[in-house]
């Protein structure tokens, strides 16, 4: 009964993320059926642009006005055509929204999101991809140990997150008050739960 | 009546015609500035619920994109500041209630949806909706009610010194 009554809620969060990008239902199981593992990635796809959303880049980052907002995926890609579906139509700061799937480090991408296949070279991709302004997301538990700027975590059947502050200042991003206030890392030290 | 007024005498007349004429200039004078002080009232009113919304709205943006609730509470009891609000809102972007407020010691039931974005009164409330939107999406709506007692105590205090004043022309 307890199984059904998530199934059924992670059914109403991945409708819900289907509709828009914005204002994401973070709930998800952890584990389990392919179908749940499917709405966790999309919880995930959906939180990633929405970071996006509350943190700035330098405005030379970007070549012109309209210059797309790029998402890239580092190592094996756990999102699979989730990540594509769920951006396509959404803006990030005006812009829209492309996905990349790289193998190494590239510049000009401005959030990437590592997978857990690069695990034991993840202190290695944090440094160096913050030399090139990307917002760096990852789900290892060290994450933010290694230099790490947002690290994607579950909870019971909701997706939470820790933010980095320090390490996204050395990369010249910054991120809202807003953002930073919801993090669960932060939270703590707010004393708020 | 006719006839005691044709008899009087022309001092008592021309006082008369005094009294009467200043006491309708008066009168005139009373309404219109009952008038407009309840349309300034009003504006102010509306002016300030609106800047309430807009800071609400913006500061739930994240919350609501990050699904966090308590968040959301805990910024909607910013409007304790205003003595006027009776109560406010923030509903998802289906419309649904995702985090409330009511004042203390007020007893205000909130609608299952917000209904249309604007400002409207109903009764003695003036209500204000705003959508919330976060890169051209709209993803959730901020409500504020206010009450609208602060209007009948001036409008009171008004009537009171209006009748004070026509007491006093007598």
């Amino acid at each position: 009964m307890a199984l059904l009554s998530v199934t059924r809620r992670l059914k109403a969060a991945a409708a819900a993320i289907a509709v828009a990008a914005g204002g994401v239902a973070a709930t998800a199981a952890p584990h389990g059926s392919e179908a749940q593992r499917a709405d966790e990635y999309r919880v995930k796809a959906a939180m990633l642009v929405n970071f996006a959303r509350f943190i700035e880049w330098p405005a030379d980052v970007f070549s012109s006005p309209i210059a797309p907002f790029y998402v890239c995926v580092l190592g094996v890609d756990p999102f699979g055509g989730i990540l594509d579906d769920s951006v396509k139509g959404h803006l990030v700061g005006g812009r829209p929204i492309q996905t990349r799937r790289i193998a190494d480090v590239e510049p000009g991408c401005h959030v990437v999101f590592i997978s857990g296949s690069e695990r034991k070279r993840m202190s290695v991709l944090a440094d160096r991809l913050r030399t090139t302004g990307a917002l760096t997301v990852a789900e290892e538990e060290e994450f933010g140990a290694v230099g790490g700027m947002i690290q994607l975590f579950t909870d019971g059947d909701t997706i939470k997150f820790n933010i980095y502050p320090g390490s996204l200042e050395q990369s010249k991003l910054r991120a809202s008050a807003r953002l930073i206030a919801l993090a669960a890392n932060q939270k703590h030290m707010r004393g708020l739960r | 009546m006719k006839r005691w007024f044709e008899d009087a005498p022309i001092r008592w007349k021309l006082t008369v015609l005094m009294a009467s004429t200043t006491a309708l200039a008066l009168a005139l004078a009373a309404v219109a500035l009952g008038t407009y002080e309840g349309a300034t009232f009003r504006k102010a009113l509306e002016q300030k619920l609106n800047v309430v919304a807009e800071i609400v709205g913006r500061n739930c943006k994240a919350a609501l994109a990050f699904n966090d609730r308590s968040v959301a509470k805990d910024l909607l009891l910013a409007l304790d500041a205003e003595p006027s609000i009776e109560a406010g809102a923030v509903f998802d972007k289906d419309d649904k209630l995702f985090a409330t407020y009511v004042a203390a010691k007020t007893n205000v039931a909130l609608p299952a949806s917000p209904g249309e974005p604007g400002n409207r009164i109903t009764g003695r409330r003036m209500i204000v909706v705003r959508p919330i939107v976060l890169d051209g999406e709209t993803v959730g709506t901020v409500y504020v009610q206010s009450t609208l007692s602060e209007l009948s105590s001036r409008m009171l205090v008004l009537a009171e010194s209006r009748s004070s004043l026509s007491s006093a022309v007598r």
